[in-house]
């Protein structure tokens, strides 16, 4: 798969969660019009119905906030194909813009913080093996299962590692490897003899 | 059958619990009837407690998924007129769903006056079929 058309199919996800937060915000505010306009409320009432939809608004505009900033950055990892770029951080960007994919499973995934990171010699390989992985990885994992992405190094290589604490989780992904078929050169999935869990492997850039 | 809009039963059907009690209220100041709930199943068990005249219902849920929700009740309830709603940018799930029976659908974020005229409409066809 291209970059451009993961780059898609991201978009996609980002702009549903996007426009359920802007439906969120719309109602929100048509409420506090119809509090004002339609119900017959005394100054304090309305007073306390505000000081709660207020904060809500505020929650709803940070989400939107989160968003769009990491729809730009990956946007810029996209439109700038030659530099290298921190693997971890690209890794937050696409858990974030397709969280929506994992709530529908209801599962949770997380990107390790302060962990160790290396930058991606060829970051739109990266983007779109990462991307198939995490997609193939949304449709096989039990409901409830939490992910728990770390990045890694093994030579001149760097390593997303994938692990999944769920009892189920290693039958589920028996198929991942033939999921993941066609990923772009310079990335391959490898399982992990010692624990059976999964890695992505991607060429760093010299010395990063 | 004409009914008054105070005689209008709505069961909205959404995941965003935010927007569901917002527009939920909404709905109320207007007069609707309205019940909710936030996945697909809790939405069916609620159907089958008291038939609405119409469901909203979202289309992209965690769990059941919103067609998965609109087949069980074209088969179960099919006097129940359902109106889709969807944040997806595509119509396709949207029109997917009216060829399954949906009386309509409406992309978030939606007008309250449109939907307010939809659910009337869809009212009208719930309330000559019974």
């Amino acid at each position: 798969m291209g970059a451009a058309k993961q780059m898609g199919k991201v978009s996609a996800t980002a702009m549903h969660d996007m426009l359920n937060v802007l439906a969120g915000i719309k109602e929100t505010v048509g409420l506090m019009e119809d509090l004002l306009c339609r119900c017959k409320l005394d100054a304090a009432t309305l007073q306390t119905r505000f000081k709660t939809m207020v904060p809500a608004m505020h929650q709803q505009v940070a989400k939107g906030v989160i968003l769009a900033e990491s729809l730009n950055r990956l946007g810029h990892v996209v439109a700038d194909p030659e530099g290298p770029v921190d693997a971890a951080n690209l890794a937050r960007l696409l858990v974030a813009l397709t969280s929506r994919r994992a709530r529908m499973r209801k599962l949770s995934v997380h990107v390790e913080e302060n962990g160790p990171t290396c930058a991606a010699a060829e970051p739109q390989g990266l983007l779109c093996g990462l991307g198939m992985v995490l997609e193939a990885l949304y449709a096989a994992l039990p409901a409830g299962a939490e992910m728990r992405l770390g990045m890694g190094r093994d030579g001149e290589s760097g390593l997303v590692r994938l692990r999944c604490a769920h009892p189920e989780a290693a039958a589920s992904l028996a198929g991942l490897a033939t999921a993941c078929a066609g990923l772009p050169d310079g990335t391959a999935l490898q399982q992990d003899a010692r624990d059976g869990g999964w890695s992505l492997r991607f060429a760093c850039a010299q010395g990063k | 059958m004409s009914l008054n809009m105070d005689q209008w039963k709505v069961l909205l059907v959404d995941d965003e619990e935010e927007f569901v009690t917002t527009l939920a209220e909404r709905l109320s100041i207007r007069g609707i009837q309205t019940r909710t709930a936030l996945d697909g199943e809790t939405g069916l068990r609620r159907l089958a407690e008291e038939a609405p005249h119409v469901l909203l219902l979202d289309v992209m849920m965690p769990g059941m998924r919103g067609l998965d929700v609109l087949r069980a009740v074209k088969r179960e309830h099919p006097g129940v007129q359902v109106i889709l709603l969807t944040g997806q940018g595509s119509t396709k799930d949207g029109i997917e769903g009216m060829k399954e029976g949906a009386f309509d659908y409406m992309m978030k974020p939606f007008d309250i006056d449109g939907l307010v005229a939809k659910i009337g409409e869809a009212v009208a066809k719930a309330a000559g079929g019974r």
